[in-house]
């Protein structure tokens, strides 16, 4: 759970980062097939209606029958992959395909939450999804009790890049001239003033020194 | 008091920056190599005071060479690219003059003796077709509707001659069927006619001949109109003397040279090659065929590689006996240039494709043989799992005295001098063997010629070199469209009875595989095929038990496939992923390979899939070193907690670039983890443009684009973070691990320069500091250290200990430059390798340049300095022993004596 | 003679000595009395010097607690920088009080008596301080291995689970 508001904190902050470019063809919805037996073929899981426009990440829930959930409950018994498809459809038409991946007792362990996350380029169309569960346990993969896979979709967009921070840097170089001027006309105190810590200890010591020097000829 | 900190920041910062090379040790520990490239055009002087050769080459260099020797005497280098292909070079009594350029035609003179520049012009000609120089004049030939037109320009001063004056052109056929040689024009017709025509004069007859042929080549440099005119590999020569067409057969495939001697007689040279190993010459007539016996010779040397010899030019002159005798420069299919001697003998040889290098890969040498005899004796099991180690009592006893007496042996041949082979039975050269501190390696290389050397790093001679010939091309690199050979180090040198072995991939109608046995150059094995097309190869991470690193091979049909085939593994491998990217069309695929120990029934499974956008474009992979270490698992901050990195050994760099309306270009930094096919983190460049390089090491990454719209070199410094806290679990899984992104530093740097390749360095075990190396266009060979492109460095108050303070601009202090004055132009790459030696780092950078040179970011720390005198250190402790030994027995007489009192 | 007189005086002159008495005797100096020494020790002998005893040994178990301030004096003077000095100073705080205790028994052999057991623990106690301020000014130094950073070397690589490998597509 801790992770999971953690990503969402992240993905949250991420699509707050709305790039200026806007695609007119944006995404209108997303088709999920998963692959329950190993080299079997995929079969549909859900389809999941995406408005990029609201900026919002969508939940969505979908319920899968007991076959398939027994299906499932092997494909993470046998510790094998759990795949899935995902094709993006855009509001022209136009599908791109993704596949994605992770531990089948994942899906199981994390009680089908699944949080999907949909990686847009800088003109807003989708090159990459993954998938990702709210837990990392592997182990609890027998008391699911839930037979409604609940998918969290996010949409990351990129970062922009840095630039030199020449600003910064010659506003600081200003204000350090600017302190260095004032700096000469106050530093003007006496030696005795601006060391008198490290003259102070030398002269104790010498004191010390001489008090317990004639001692010690005796 | 807060400026007066940054200050003394500053200068303890440079003072661990400054790295300046003492007068004396320039060489000492470096080398370096100037070639010129493949030769185009070339001329040799006739003037036998200066004795000299002007080369005008693909690289686009013009250089004069020492006959005698073949030193370069001087070099230019013109702009890269079409704009500075040299088209023409016309040597005059005191300039040698060089046209190049393909629209803006650019007319240099250089001064033959030191090649400065004299003058220069240029011209637009879009359309050029020939150029050539006749009486001091430049003749632009081109062809427009239906006719040849000539353009002729005063030489030197670029003054446009007569009017152009034009032929009727209804036989030229098009520049692929055409060829042009001393101001003659010559075509192949349809119609199997043989068409040449003088350019030279405005008003010409056209000579004809009937005769059908494939391909017209000009004879280079030939003082009479002369062509040599293949049909079906059948090679004529057809040359024009007194306005007549005079055709000669050839007898052999061979190069033909035509050298004019005392105006009216005419010597053909011809050339050949009939095995790898020999040249043949052949002098002749040319009207007569009457063969000149001082002209006709046969050199063998084991040492020679040579296919299709070609001269570029010749001189001959008639010596006191009345014979002929000529110098021929002649230049190879692999690209290495020599310079004949008939009669007499190859008088030098450069190897120019070592200007073309496009993988290198550094290799240890075998340890010797005492040293071998010792390993056995005290047998490592852990890396000498190869020979049996008896553990009897009796035999350890006769093995040491064996391996003592062996030593005993060596000691007696070395004090009386007997040479005598120590590692005869490797059949290596005695002193190829492992040194104490892993310095002396060998460089293979593998140029684009299709030669592959080896070279040895301490003082840059070529060991051996092997010539691919007939085996297959090289892979393409669609990204900038130059070849590309995946090499593998498939076996290191430290297994003791198995030799070391690397793999070429080579392409053809079957995939080959070329096996070099890197300390000699010899191919053992040879050749091998495999039924299938390979599109990526992977080495495994286990050895198989014949010590061989397996490569998984990808077919088309992304089926993996194990090789060397059915040998089984020494232990099972960890589970495996491999990832495709397609260049053009931004396909990224993952799989997931099982491979069984027995090497047998490899499956794969397509796991993860990304698709850029068109017309995004995948342009650079950056994946760290797979030798690297880190040692060092977080940075500590100044209150004194940890800043954990960011290490994910699957995390590669994806670099993408697409065309963008309003920026002009989009530079797309991806960080994929290539095991999940989880997109860890993307940044987008602006504006950003070519040149762009990639560094990615450790947890960190640098990235250098052209910014278009400041119109500078920006270096964009990535570094990534796990937090303040550690992650307890002491495996790292890149699938179903954890979820939290890491945190990204970034910053950005200018660079005062340009940038041709970039670096870091790698140590050992990755405890010395991290340097990049930066090679600039103007020459320099840059060590920046890490800790200047840190995207951490505060601009404020510091956040941690010993960092620098921001400054936006990249210092580029001349202590750093590690060529000191050896300027490397046209960088192609730079090669860096661990040493034994933590401290030290192996550098090789190539172009048109070879540089070697070893760097130790953090000072040699583990080994003493070169200056350290043991002489005094031997006196010192020779001394005080003694002294100690004599106060003690004065001490003690002394306490006798005061016993006695 | 002179012995009997000089009994019931503390000094005396005796200008009555004849010149043949000097010559043969062994004259003292004026105004010197063999016995000024001795005078009053030995009378109060017993009692003296078992108090004197308790005295000085309370001294040395008291020794280390007034070394106290003087340390805090030399500590706040060291700074804490890591140099030479200070480095030097803070081994001497830390190395005198242990050798002190390591040689405890030694100290306090020739002491006896009823509060040899409290001056020990007094000794011991003083030690201990000293100790602990010298572990707190390494502290305030920096030197103690109590941050995540100083156990930073110590932190292994984790394993690889997977291995991964590829580039671009070869054609």
């Amino acid at each position: 759970m801790m992770h999971y508001k953690l990503i969402f904190l992240f993905c949250s902050v991420l699509s707050g980062i709305y790039c200026s470019d806007t695609s007119y063809d944006s995404i209108s919805d997303v088709y999920l097939e998963h692959e329950l037996i190993p080299n079997a073929g995929f079969t549909k899981r859900s389809s999941i209606l995406v408005n990029l426009e609201s900026r919002n990440d969508v939940v969505s829930t979908t319920t899968i029958n007991d076959s398939d959930i027994q299906l499932l409950k092997q494909l993470a018994s046998k510790n094998e992959l759990y795949r899935l498809k995902v094709t993006v459809r855009t509001l022209s038409g136009k599908e791109t395909r993704f596949l994605t991946f992770t531990r089948a007792c994942l899906i199981v362990g994390s009680k089908l939450n699944d949080i999907l996350t949909l990686h847009l380029d800088h003109l807003d169309s989708p090159f990459a999804v993954n998938l990702a569960t709210t837990s990392n346990n592997c182990n609890s993969f027998n008391e699911l009790d839930t037979s409604n896979f609940t998918t969290t979709v996010f949409f990351r967009r990129p970062e922009s890049s840095p630039v030199p921070d020449t600003a910064t840097y010659i506003q600081k170089m200003e204000r350090e001239r600017d302190a260095r001027e004032k700096g000469k006309s106050s530093n003007n105190k006496s030696m005795l003033g601006k060391y008198w810590m490290y003259i102070l200890p030398l002269v104790i010591f010498m004191m010390i020194a001489g008090a317990s020097n004639p001692e010690a000829r005796q | 008091m807060v400026s007066k900190l940054i200050y003394a920041a500053l200068l303890s910062s440079f003072l661990f920056t400054v790295n300046g090379l003492y007068e004396d040790q320039a060489g000492k520990f470096d080398w370096k190599q100037d070639y010129v490239g493949e030769v185009k055009f070339s001329s040799i002087d006739v003037d036998v005071t200066t004795k000299r050769l002007y080369v005008a080459t693909e690289k686009n260099v013009v250089a004069s060479l020492a006959i005698d020797t073949g030193d370069i005497i001087w070099r230019q280098i013109l702009e890269k690219g079409p704009e500075g292909s040299v088209e023409l070079i016309h040597p005059t009594k005191s300039k040698i003059i060089t046209v190049s350029g393909v629209d803006v035609i650019k007319v240099r003179g250089w001064d033959v003796k030191d090649g400065y520049l004299h003058f220069e012009w240029s011209t637009e000609s879009s359309y050029a077709l020939y150029l050539f120089v006749f009486n001091g004049l430049l003749h632009n030939v081109y062809y427009s509707n239906n006719l040849i037109a000539v353009d002729t320009y005063h030489l030197e001063t670029g003054v446009k001659g007569k009017a152009t004056y034009t032929f009727p052109a209804h036989w030229f056929s098009g520049s692929d069927r055409c060829a042009l040689s001393s101001g003659s024009l010559a075509c192949l017709d349809v119609d199997g006619k043989l068409n040449i025509g003088s350019l030279i004069k405005s008003n010409t007859d056209r000579l004809g001949l009937d005769m059908i042929g494939d391909k017209i080549e000009a004879i280079p440099g030939s003082p009479i109109p002369a062509f040599i005119v293949t049909n079906k590999n059948v090679e004529k020569l057809v040359y024009v003397k007194e306005n007549k067409i005079l055709v000669r057969s050839s007898t052999s495939r061979s190069s033909s040279f035509i050298y004019t001697y005392m105006a009216d007689r005419q010597y053909l040279l011809q050339i050949s090659s009939p095995m790898q190993d020999t040249i043949v010459t052949e002098g002749s007539i040319l009207e007569d065929s009457t063969v000149i016996e001082s002209l006709s010779s046969k050199e063998s040397k084991s040492s020679l590689k040579i296919s299709n010899p070609r001269i570029s030019s010749a001189f001959c002159g008639r010596s006191k006996a009345n014979t002929v005798n000529c110098v021929a420069l002649v230049s190879t299919q692999d690209q290495s240039l020599m310079l004949l001697k008939m009669p007499g003998s190859i008088k030098w040889h450069r190897e120019e494709s070592l200007t073309n290098i496009i993988n290198v890969e550094f290799v240890d040498l075998p340890v010797s043989d005492i040293e071998a005899a010792i390993e056995k004796e005290f047998g490592n099991k852990e890396s000498f799992l190869d020979h049996s180690v008896s553990t009897g009592a009796f035999s350890m006893f006769v093995r040491r005295l064996f391996s003592q007496l062996q030593q005993l042996r060596t000691l007696f041949a070395t004090v009386l001098g007997i040479i005598e082979s120590p590692s005869e039975t490797t059949g290596t050269k005695s002193n190829l063997v492992r040194d104490q501190f892993g310095l002396h390696k060998i460089i293979v290389t593998v140029t684009s010629a299709g030669k592959i050397f080896g070279i040895d790093n301490l003082n840059g001679e070529i060991l051996w070199s092997v010539l691919l010939c007939g085996v297959g091309t090289f892979y393409e690199n669609r990204v900038n469209g130059l070849p590309s050979a995946p090499m593998h180090l498939q076996r290191n040198s430290k297994h003791l009875s198995y030799s070391p072995m690397c793999t070429l991939l080579l392409k053809s109608e079957k995939i080959q595989f070329v096996y070099i046995y890197p300390i000699n150059g010899e191919s053992k094995n040879g050749v091998t095929q495999v039924p299938y097309r390979v599109v990526q190869a992977v080495p495994l991470p286990v050895l198989n038990i014949e010590m061989v690193r397996s490569l998984i091979l990808f077919d088309s049909s992304n089926s993996p496939h194990l090789y060397p085939a059915d040998t089984p593994l020494s232990s099972k491998p960890p589970p495996l992923y491999i990832y495709i990217a397609n260049p053009t069309n931004g396909l990224l695929q993952g799989f997931t390979v099982n491979v069984p120990i027995s090497g047998k029934e490899l499956s794969a499974k397509e796991v993860w899939k990304t698709q850029f956008n068109k017309p995004t474009q995948i342009i650079a992979i950056g994946s760290r070193d797979a030798m690297e270490h880190v040692h060092s698992q977080g940075r500590v901050l100044s209150d004194r907690s940890v800043l954990y990195k960011y290490i994910n050994p699957n995390m590669v760099a994806i670099l993408t670039l697409a065309p963008d309306t309003t920026h002009k270009s989009v530079l797309t930094l991806h960080l994929l983890d290539a095991v999940s096919g989880i997109i860890i983190y993307s940044v987008v460049h602006k504006r950003a443009s070519h040149p762009i390089h990639l560094v990615h090491s450790e947890n960190w990454l640098l990235c250098s684009y052209y910014n278009d719209k400041t119109r500078r070199t920006e270096i964009a410094s990535y570094e990534l973070y796990d937090g303040n806290q550690l992650s307890n679990s002491s495996d790292f899984s890149s699938v179903g691990g954890s979820l939290i992104p890491p945190i990204v530093e970034k910053q950005a740097y200018i660079l005062p320069g340009f940038l041709q390749a970039m670096k870091p360095t790698i140590t050992e075990k990755g405890i010395t500091s991290k340097h990049i190396l930066m090679a600039t266009t103007t020459g320099h060979l840059l060590e920046v250290p890490w800790a200047f492109l840190d995207p951490r460095r505060p601009l404020g108050e510091p956040k941690e200990e010993g960092a620098i303070p921001y400054i936006p601009e990249l210092p580029m202090p001349s202590e750093s430059m590690i060529n000191y004055n050896k300027s490397l132009m046209r960088v192609d790459g730079i090669y860096t390798t661990p040493s034994s030696l933590e401290s030290t780092c192996l550098v090789f950078v190539y172009g048109l340049d070879l540089f070697y040179t070893r760097v130790a970011p953090s000072k040699t720390f583990d080994v003493l300095k070169e200056d350290f005198d043991y002489l005094v250190i031997i006196i010192v402790t020779h001394i005080l022993l003694i002294s100690a030994y004599v106060t003690k027995n004065l001490a003690s007489q002394k306490a006798l004596k005061q016993a006695w009192k | 003679m002179t012995t009997v007189k000089s009994k019931t005086f503390k000094w005396s002159l005796d200008f009555t000595r004849n010149k043949h008495e000097k010559s043969t005797d062994n004259v003292s100096p004026p105004g010197y009395s063999q016995l000024a020494g001795q005078n009053g020790t030995e009378l109060t002998r017993d009692s003296e010097s078992s108090r004197l005893i308790i005295k000085k040994s309370w001294d040395l178990a008291l020794g280390p607690l007034k070394q106290v301030p003087m340390n805090l004096f030399i500590m706040y003077m060291a700074g804490n920088s890591i140099s030479i000095f200070p480095i030097m100073m803070v081994g001497m705080l830390i190395v005198r009080p242990v050798k002190a205790l390591f040689t405890l028994q030694t100290t306090f052999k020739t002491i006896e008596g009823t509060q040899a057991w409290g001056q020990k623990f007094i000794f011991f106690i003083g030690n201990c301080v000293n100790i602990v301020l010298a572990l707190y000014k390494c502290q305030s130094m920096g030197l103690l291995p109590t941050h995540a950073s100083d156990w930073l070397a110590f932190i292994n690589q984790p394993t690889r689970m997977e291995y991964s490998g590829g580039g671009f597509v070869l054609s």
